[in-house]
């Protein structure tokens, strides 16, 4: 299959001379239709970045991104506005991503009628109404005349999910899309990203810091783990979870505290050699995550940049080291 | 870690009084939209040498609760009624009725509170050591070499760099450094409880666990006292003794924390742990608590969670339950915590018990 | 038939609106008290050509509302027939400044680059520009007797810091995520600008535009008590340098002719500014309690 986005050893480079940072660094990442991918890893390490690459909302510093096969730089113009609007992106932060000025029928409607997608007023408010309930915000026409300061952060969420699906998309990037909503009602916005999934065919990348919920929502997927801009990490979800190879990986996996006093008794402990992450304006040599590593070879690690390899248990590993080591977290 | 110049004297005995009592404590803010309700009625026992969780969704008065015991709310809100006992060494005095004097020695002498925010609590014109000895010296301690020297242990203690970090202004330190330093600067007048707001929110995973590890030190090594308020079910599983979860203002259950992770009788506390996923716990399927949380000025009658109840019936609209024994030092306000005792006997929690065979089975399944 | 009972249900929403806020609805009737009486008050009290020398200098009585002046003039006529001129030419240019500082800050702000460039490259040039001496210099070649030509030119003097606020704000608007979603979706940037941006900039717009206004005033009234406008009409300012020049500030006498216009100034820009609270409610939908 093609892939539907592709993106090939896409850098982004912030600032110029001495303050230049590389926020991401030459990626490769191919995501096929119906899959979902989950990127993970802490702040600042260029998961937003990646994501709104992907989407086109932010140039490439190099390398190319490949939408259905086609590098979206040689694109035509309608090719390019084919790609814009199969790709939405939907925020964090449900308190920026909506028009405060602006209703919720302002909202939805507008890419409707702009792009044409019905007839008339009337027929926008219709399709509207459909798509609300589609996120389930019912009764829709509670919703319908409220401006965004009105609902509850879960309620804008289903908003901009609402509003990304006006034009049909075929790619959706989830930038934390839940990260901020209480968690009495975060599983019922996973469960409705699901169920586009299935019912509309959209591809999700699904962006992350917190593991747990990476592992709820793309269980059937990928995770990707990212660290200080590269990829670190990836492999299908199951086995990133229960054999992680990469010594950040399972660094991460041992802190991230769990809801459960059993599990949160029996984890192993993972001592780091370092605790401050490098800053992206002076990243060490060789892999960036040698300083903090409990397993480096000196000589080796803070030398040479290690590359993705493939592991014979799905997905691939950045560090020759480690890469067939499995280790217990649970004792 | 020199934590042997490290000195606490946290009295651990058992049969002691409770160092904090709450007694029937409501909070109101006076707001433009009415009166929130922010808590309503709460009463509880702190003993010593026992870490305390209060865990519950945005809104539901944790950090109200936390503040009323410092006297630290903003100048809107009304505690009343309720009284807020706190004992050390047979004096017992009400919180509520000191003066303001008083009120600043047992701020950080008797019961220091870490704030949700730790990048607002430092003054940032102020470098961290001019803080600390401000804060020395507002409570008569004045031997400078001496603060300088505990505030240096406390600093290793929290695994910081002392001479970086007591010279630095506070937009130069990380996050999580930030946060660590809040901690030692708590510790310095040796405190008998501690209130930690959401310590480990918006922290990096790895910091967070920097975190934890040293607050499970305090309390496994020091035997300190501590309230830990969190909207994360982890840091109560990862850190309590007790539990208590918060809805509407109220504590609407509280026992030892594997009673309420594995053995919940109120629903919401059911629903919360049922909609939290785990890392390491395999593939568990999660369920989410419909509607949304109660306004806090109109609030619903009787049982305030009873819209999103699973379990409600009739009487929950009407009567609001109050706390009940339902198992050694575990109490729950609900009124059919027996239909919930039966829910779990029909679909139990077992996520830590299973994670072995859990793990086993999904490795299986990849390959 | 439909537009119509739109443009009434507007009218109507944004009337309810307006008096949301207390203070704000009062200075909006404020306003509109002002602009009846300047603009349509001058036909009920016509300006008298030559006063009664019988009632010079009288105090405020039931004839003479706020007393005479020097000439026997009634102060209270004067007063209503002042406003116009000093009104317009303030409307006039704020107007203008406001209209080249929301269009050339929001191009500046939304497309950066070379643009920008220039934009702010000539932003600083005027900001350098003294205006009171330019004025003179002006004057001097030119007889600013045309209270539209004044307004443009005050005007054109006075978007610069309007502007650099106007392009900071673009800025930051461009960078919040609905504005990037409006990209994602691909909304045009006309829809992007009218739709997302300028929305949300308004209150800060009006609150400018109606402190454009009162700087026009002052800046009028500054223009004539420099003597760079001709006196050949009477306004506001005319009476307060007249007052002024002759000495009305040391002659018990003369306090009610020269207070009229200052009062009636603070009155207007009193109104105006409250009247603000009440437009940042219609344009701000968060401020809206209940709803
Ligand atoms: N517009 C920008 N200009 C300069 N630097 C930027 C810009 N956007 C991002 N960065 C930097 O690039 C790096 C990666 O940022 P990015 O937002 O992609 O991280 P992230 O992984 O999404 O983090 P978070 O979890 O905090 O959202 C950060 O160091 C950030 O400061
Ligand atoms: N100063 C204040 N004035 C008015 N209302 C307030 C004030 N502080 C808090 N509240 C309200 O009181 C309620 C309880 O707030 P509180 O901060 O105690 O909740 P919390 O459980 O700590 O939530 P979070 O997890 O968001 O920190 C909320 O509805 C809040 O809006
Ligand atoms: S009292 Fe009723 S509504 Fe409240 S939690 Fe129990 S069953 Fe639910
Ligand atoms: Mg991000
Ligand atoms: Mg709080």
């Amino acid at each position: 299959m093609v892939p539907i986005i592709e993106l090939k050893n896409v850098s982004k480079f912030f600032g110029h001379g001495k303050e230049r940072v590389t926020a991401v660094d030459s990626i490769s990442l191919a995501v096929e239709p119906g899959e979902i991918v989950c990127l993970v890893g802490e702040s600042g390490c260029g998961k937003s970045t990646t994501g709104r690459m992907a989407a086109g909302l932010l140039p490439v510093s190099a390398g190319q991104v490949l939408f259905d096969g086609k590098d979206i730089a040689q694109m035509n113009r309608d090719e390019l506005q084919t790609y814009r609007r199969a790709v939405q992106i939907v925020h964090q932060d449900p308190y920026a991503s909506l028009n405060p000025t602006q209703t919720i029928r302002d909202i939805i409607t507008a890419p409707l009628l702009h792009h044409k997608k019905v007839k008339d007023r009337t027929h926008a408010e219709k399709r509207a109404r459909e798509l609300l309930e589609i996120v389930d915000l019912t009764p829709v026409h509670d919703f319908m005349d409220k401006y965004p300061h009105q609902l509850s952060g879960g309620q804008r969420q289903r908003v901009s999910v609402a509003r990304a699906l006006t034009v049909e998309p075929k790619f959706i990037v989830a930038d934390e899309a839940v990260s901020m909503v209480d968690v009495s009602i975060r599983v019922s916005l996973l469960n409705m990203l699901s169920r586009l999934k299935n019912e509309f065919d959209v591809t999700f990348l699904f962006i992350t810091h917190d593991l747990a919920l990476a592992k709820y929502f793309a269980w059937q997927g990928r995770i990707v783990v990212m660290y200080l801009g590269r990829m670190v990490e990836e492999g299908p979800t199951p086995r990133l979870i229960t054999d992680a190879r990469h010594p950040y990986t399972q660094a991460l996996l041992a802190a991230v505290p769990e809801a459960d006093p059993e599990l949160a008794q029996h984890k192993r402990q993972i001592e780091l050699r370092g605790a401050e992450i490098p800053s992206l304006l002076h990243l060490p040599l060789g892999c960036t995550f040698h300083p903090r590593c409990p397993y480096i070879v000196e000589g080796q690690c803070d030398v040479h940049v290690p590359r993705l390899e493939a592991i014979r248990e799905g997905g691939s590993v950045a560090c020759p080291v480690r890469k067939d080591e499995s280790i217990q977290l649970v004792v | 870690m020199s934590k042997s110049n490290l000195e606490w004297q946290q009295d651990s005995t058992q049969n002691q009084k409770p160092p904090l009592s709450l007694q029937n404590v409501y909070v109101n803010y006076g707001t433009r939209k009415g009166n929130v309700q922010a808590v309503r009625g709460v009463t509880l026992d702190l003993y010593a040498g026992e870490s305390l969780a209060l865990i519950g969704e945005s809104g539901s008065g944790k950090t109200t609760l936390g503040l009323s015991i410092v006297r630290l709310l903003a100048s809107t809100a009304k505690v009343e009624p309720g009284t807020i006992i706190y004992r050390r060494d047979q004096r017992e005095v009400d919180v509520l009725k000191l003066s303001t004097s008083e009120l600043r020695q047992f701020r950080w002498r008797d019961c220091a509170m870490v704030f949700q925010s730790a990048l607002n609590a430092f003054n940032p014109v102020l470098r961290v050591w001019d803080q600390v000895l401000d804060t020395a010296q507002a409570h008569g301690w004045s031997d400078r070499t001496a603060v300088r020297e505990r505030f240096l242990d406390l600093l290793k203690f929290v695994q910081l760099d002392p001479t970086r970090v007591i010279n630095a202004y506070p937009h130069e330190l990380s996050g999580g450094m930030r946060q660590r330093t809040l901690l030692a600067i708590s510790l310095l007048l040796e405190p008998q409880i501690l209130i930690l707001d959401e310590p480990t929110t918006a922290l990096d995973i790895l910091t967070q666990r920097t975190i934890i590890g040293l607050l499970r030190r305090l309390k496994e090594e020091q035997h300190f006292t501590m309230i830990f308020i969190s909207h994360d079910l982890a840091i109560a599983a990862e850190l309590a003794d007790r539990v208590a979860t918060m809805y509407a203002g109220r504590i609407v259950e509280i026992g030892k924390t594997y009673d309420l992770f594995y053995q919940p009788r109120h629903p919401y506390t059911l629903g919360l742990i049922r909609a939290v996923p785990t890392v390491l716990g395999g593939f568990e399927e999660l369920f989410s608590i419909p509607g949304s949380p109660p306004d806090l000025v109109n609030l619903p009658s009787g049982c305030k969670f009873h819209p999103r109840c699973s379990f409600a019936t009739d009487k929950c609209k009407q009567q609001e339950p109050e706390l009940e024994e339902v198992g050694e030092r575990h109490f729950t306000a609900c009124w059919h915590w027996q239909d919930v005792e039966k829910e779990l006997e029909l679909h139990p929690i077992r996520r830590g018990a299973a994670k072995h065979d859990a793990l086993a089975q999904t490795t299986v399944e990849v390959r | 038939m439909n537009t119509i009972r739109n443009i009434v249900g507007w009218i109507g929403t944004t009337l309810r609106l307006l008096t949301y806020n207390k203070v704000g609805f009062i200075g909006f009737l404020g306003v509109l008290l002002i602009l009846l009486l300047s603009f349509l008050g001058p036909y009920i009290w016509p300006i008298q050509a030559v006063g009664n020398t019988g009632e010079i200098f009288e105090p405020p009585s039931a004839l003479h509302w706020l007393g005479t002046d020097d000439g026997g003039k009634d102060n209270w006529i004067q007063i209503v027939n002042g406003g116009k001129n000093v009104i317009y030419a303030s409307l006039i240019a704020a107007l203008v400044s406001t209209f080249i500082a929301v269009t050339f800050g929001a191009m500046a702000g939304f497309l950066g680059g070379w643009v920008d460039s220039i934009v702010v490259a000539i932003t600083d040039i005027f900001l350098t520009i003294p205006t009171i001496p330019l004025l003179a210099v002006l004057a001097s070649f030119i007889t600013l007797n045309n209270f539209t030509f004044l307004g443009l030119l005050l005007g054109v003097l006075g978007w610069p810091s309007l502007l650099r606020a106007v392009r900071a704000q673009t800025f930051s608007l461009k960078e919040r995520d609905f504005v990037e979603a409006a990209r994602a979706l691909d909304l045009g940037t006309s829809h992007i600008i009218f739709k997302e941006m300028l929305p949300n900039m308004m209150t800060y717009i009006v609150i400018s535009f109606a402190l454009g206004f009162t700087g026009a005033i002052y800046g009028q009234i500054g223009l004539i008590l420099l003597g760079l406008v001709p006196f050949d009409s009477s306004n506001w300012g005319v009476m307060i340098s007249w007052g002024w020049n002759h000495g009305a500030l040391f002659f018990k006498d003369s306090v009610w002719y020269i207070m009229s216009p200052i009062v009636a100034i603070a009155l207007l820009q009193l109104s105006v500014i409250t009247m603000t609270r009440s437009l940042e409610m219609v344009f701000n939908p968060r401020l809206r309690s209940g709803g």
